[in-house]
């Protein structure tokens, strides 16, 4: 008889104590949802997706946070290059300050935001005078807030990527006769790519379904202002379980298709 | 690093500026008004409204769910990933995804699967009523949704850490002869005590911060089922801007000391840097 | 291309890695930079490729001052210690870059990678990326990228540190072909001094930031300037005394009349430098006058060759060279006593 594989110990209780508590806390909420949603008819279906209203509140999540990805991304690698590259005093400071958003529960982001950039905040006020733009109520207190919440996401990500870079491949690459434009678009930037792809996921996924950084600047003015999250708790308060779940679904479905999408992009790429 | 940028070109001194630019106007600016604002009516004013009756009810309720969320996801979180880095198994990746699952559903949505089950209208709604149990509306409520918020956070910091050390130590522990909880405590608890408190205090932090999921299940009954999230929310919306924003700054205590740990663990630990929540 | 540098002087805060290193590099030579980490060598060559900024000094090619001239319009291929090779792109494109860069047309570029590639002989590798080759593959395509360009002088740092003996072996037969068919002017850098020697038309040696000598390995070999060049090129025995007027003595009532190789030394402390193989062994019974006595300690072979470990009088160890089949004639064993004799011997002021 062929010997077992000799396996370390606690598999049994580890495996118990696993399926207990993800089982009653994640499979089982997950499960309901999926049930609720496929309980619902399809014309229910159509009926709601089609409301105005709905339409307006998943563009503004999905864009919101499609815009402000892309700018975390933009921003997050400047800064990324700034921490890395470069010395300089107070370089600790702004290394810090990248991490701040983690330590603000998103209530207190979105307050803290809205304070300073409202109609009555000093950099809302500000941005009125010289730029003649509102801030906070509109969709740039929007993007504004979500930017807040992904930028150090893009940050972290590209940060080590970028520090574990050979610097004898850029003297390489300058030897060989290319102008620093040459070397930073031919040898620095593309092994970034899976970095920076990843960042910019992680920055949209957690932009998609933000809550509380964002529902106060955001103004929730029905159709304009107003985010799918929110309008999610405004169906609950109704009583309109089944208008929640549909709207929870292609929320939670399409962050993770988005996501799935570009994991695969990453993997074509050839890069681990 | 490249000896071919140096430091001060005005390429440098441009993008120096402008990551400062970024940084300062949005994310240190708001901390700072936090911290201004908590203080504005200087140190008396920030203990008056930190020890008021109601902030203190909520205080408790926040650090009562906290102190269940704790402890369970860390001994789930720990069993968790004992058992994917340590064995092979069919449905190890769905246990994975299960595991990673939470911090891909906006907090809304957390709060909502537990309307559906225990809603009125939800599964167990209707028996729930009849035996006059409270889940929704209530402490349960509240310590399920951000259960399942801060689900994974003690086990994504020790997972990685057990798939990094490898499994060596341990075998030759067993081949000296220890049994399983002798392996545990002797051996594993102690390689790993580092990420399991650094998880702890994310989700400590986290659970005490939690708005979106609490805010759907707990009815906002002031007083009552209002977490100190909630109760911040409720007062900026009564323009106690300075309340508001003492209240937070216990919340904003907790998160800097999670990041703080996190920098003076940074060897400790293997990935390179603070992850989010 | 003929390359000459002169008075060249680089710090890192008060540590100076070029303390004043003049050299001159005739077209087509093979030159060996030659010495212990920390020398000055890789830095030295990296001034020569414009990768290192200097406090002082000039460097010319062909007479033409090069020195502020940066590093990719000069000219030069370097081949680095770990290769440097684009991981993100294949070999075609490494090999490809330099001439990419110049937005040489497609056609001319393909040909010319082909032509690289054969003359590394890696002609199918084209479509393989890097992480996936081995080390001496990888040198390979590091040699043919740098020569893309056809650079008017090849520079390599350590081009084999990081390769396993055997493949060391070969690629350094494979290198001097190579060089022997292109020509080109070729500075490396070195620690090893077997490499230097097997590869290098001129070898240069240096210590602590400065050139301690430089000329043919022959020469070199022969006639040491320093102990330092002595120690360095390895196994030898150095005894400290004094050079007096009857020639060097040394502590314990040892002495050396014998004209020592290379230049005269004044009287006063000096240290008398024995290779391994210049100190010949025999029994005390047989001793000579000027012989030393000492005592067999240990014996250790490596096949052919065997090694004694003698104890003076003074109670200094010497070590000699033979071959096995002379020892076995000599019939020592460990507590033996011995006589040594110094064939010849290298004395230098201390």
């Amino acid at each position: 008889m062929a010997m077992r594989t000799p396996q370390l110990p606690g598999w049994g209780l580890s495996a118990s104590v696993t399926t207990l508590w993800l089982g009653a806390l994640a499979l089982l909420p997950m499960l309901a949802l999926a049930v609720q949603a496929a309980q619902v008819p399809a014309e229910r279906w159509l009926q709601v997706l089609g409301q105005p209203r709905v339409v307006a509140a998943l563009g503004l999540s999905f864009a919101g946070a499609l815009l402000a990805a892309l700018l975390s991304t933009l921003a997050g690698l400047i800064i990324a290059w700034v921490l890395v590259r470069y010395a300089f005093a107070g370089r600790w400071l702004m290394d810090a300050v990248v991490d701040l958003p983690f330590a603000l529960p998103t209530a207190v982001a979105g307050i803290a935001l809205t304070a300073l950039w409202g109609p009555e905040g000093v950099l809302g006020r500000l941005c009125m005078a010289v730029f003649g733009v509102q801030v906070a109520f509109t969709r740039v207190g929007v993007v504004l807030a979500l930017v807040f919440i992904g930028l150090p996401f893009v940050v972290r990500t590209v940060q080590p990527v970028l520090a574990d870079l050979d610097g004898a491949v850029e003297e390489a690459a300058a030897c060989l006769g290319a102008s620093p434009l040459q070397v930073l678009t031919r040898v620095v930037l593309p092994p970034l790519r899976p970095a920076l792809l990843t960042g910019f996921a992680l920055a949209f996924a957690r932009g998609v379904g933000e809550f509380g950084s964002v529902v106060f600047i955001a103004g929730n003015l029905p159709g304009r202002t107003e985010i799918a999250p929110l309008l999610i708790v405004t169906r609950l308060e109704e009583y309109d379980y089944a208008g929640a779940a549909v709207l929870a679904s292609v929320l939670l479905g399409g962050s993770l298709v988005l996501l799935g999408l570009l994991t695969r992009m990453q993997g074509r790429a050839g890069q681990a | 690093m490249s000896r071919l940028n140096s430091p001060r070109n005005p390429f440098a001194v441009l993008a120096i500026l402008t990551a400062a630019l970024i940084l300062g106007l949005l994310i240190a600016a708001p901390m700072a008004m936090v911290v201004g604002q908590a203080f504005s009516a200087g140190l008396g004013g920030w203990w008056a409204a930190v020890t008021d009756e109601e902030t203190l009810r909520a205080l408790r309720l926040s650090a009562l769910v906290a102190a269940i969320a704790v402890p369970v996801n860390t001994l789930g979180g720990v069993a968790a990933a004992w058992w994917i880095a340590r064995f092979r198994f069919r449905g190890r990746k769905l246990v994975t995804a299960l595991l990673d699952l939470p911090l891909s559903v906006s907090p809304v949505v957390a709060g909502l699967l537990f309307v559906l089950l225990f809603g009125s209208q939800g599964w167990w709604g209707s028996w729930l009523q009849e035996q006059d149990i409270h889940i929704l509306f209530a402490v349960p409520g509240i310590a399920l949704a951000t259960l399942f918020v801060t689900l994974p956070m003690v086990a994504r910091e020790v997972l990685p850490l057990l798939q990094a050390q490898g499994s060596d130590v341990e075998w030759a522990a067993v081949t000296m002869g220890a049994n399983g909880t002798q392996l545990f405590w002797k051996i594993v608890f102690p390689r790993m005590r580092w990420a399991v408190l650094y998880g702890v205090l994310l989700t400590g932090a986290r659970a005490l911060g939690e708005f979106g999921a609490v805010s759907v299940v707990s009815g906002h009954i002031r007083g009552e089922t209002s977490t100190l999230p909630l109760h911040i929310e409720v007062l900026y919306a009564e323009y106690h801007s300075q309340q508001a924003f003492a209240a937070s700054s216990l919340l904003v205590l907790a998160g800097l000391l999670a990041l703080v740990v996190r920098r003076a663990l940074a060897a400790r630990l293997p990935q390179g840097a603070p992850r989010g929540h | 291309m003929a390359i000459e540098v002169s008075g060249l002087v680089r710090k890192y805060g008060a540590h100076p890695a070029l303390d004043g290193v003049s050299l001159q590099v005739a077209d087509g030579e093979l030159v060996a930079l030659l010495g212990p980490s920390g020398s000055g060598k890789t830095t030295l060559l990296r001034a020569i490729a414009g990768l290192e900024p200097l406090d002082a000094g000039r460097v010319t090619y062909d007479g033409q001052d090069v020195t502020d001239s940066p590093a990719r319009q000069r000219g030069v291929g370097f081949v680095f210690q770990h290769y440097a090779l684009f991981g993100h792109m294949d070999v075609f494109e490494n090999v490809a870059f330099a001439l990419r860069v110049r937005k040489r047309p497609d056609a001319e570029v393909q040909a010319r990678v082909a032509e690289l590639l054969d003359l590394v002989q890696l002609g199918g590798f084209a479509k393989r990326y890097p992480d996936q080759l081995s080390g001496g593959q990888r040198q390979r395509v590091a040699l043919a990228r740098a020569l893309a360009s056809e650079p008017r002088v090849l520079l390599l740092d350590e081009p084999f540190s990081a390769l396993d003996a055997q493949v060391r072996k070969d690629l350094r037969r494979w290198l001097r072909s190579l060089h022997d068919r292109i020509r080109t002017t070729c500075l490396f850098v070195t620690h090893d001094q077997e490499e230097a020697f097997e590869l290098a038309d001129r070898v240069v040696v240096f210590h602590k930031g400065q050139i301690e000598q430089d000329g043919s390995p022959r020469e070199v070999w022969r006639q040491p300037k320093t102990a330092f060049v002595l120690q360095f090129l390895g196994h030898v025995n150095l005894l400290s005394g004094v050079q007096g007027p009857q020639g060097w003595q040394g502590p314990g009532g040892l002495g050396w009349s014998g004209r020592p190789q290379g230049p005269a030394v004044a009287e006063g402390p000096a240290v008398l430098g024995v290779r391994h193989r210049d100190l010949s062994v025999r029994q005390k019974a047989q001793a000579a006058e000027s012989d030393w006595l000492a005592t067999v300690e240990r014996i250790a072979t490596s096949g052919w060759r065997c090694e004694l470990q003698l104890r003076l009088s003074n109670s200094e160890l010497l070590t000699a060279e033979v071959s096995c089949d002379e020892l076995d004639e000599l019939d020592l064993r460990p507590g033996d006593a011995a006589a040594l004799h110094v064939r010849h011997g290298y004395v230098y002021g201390a």
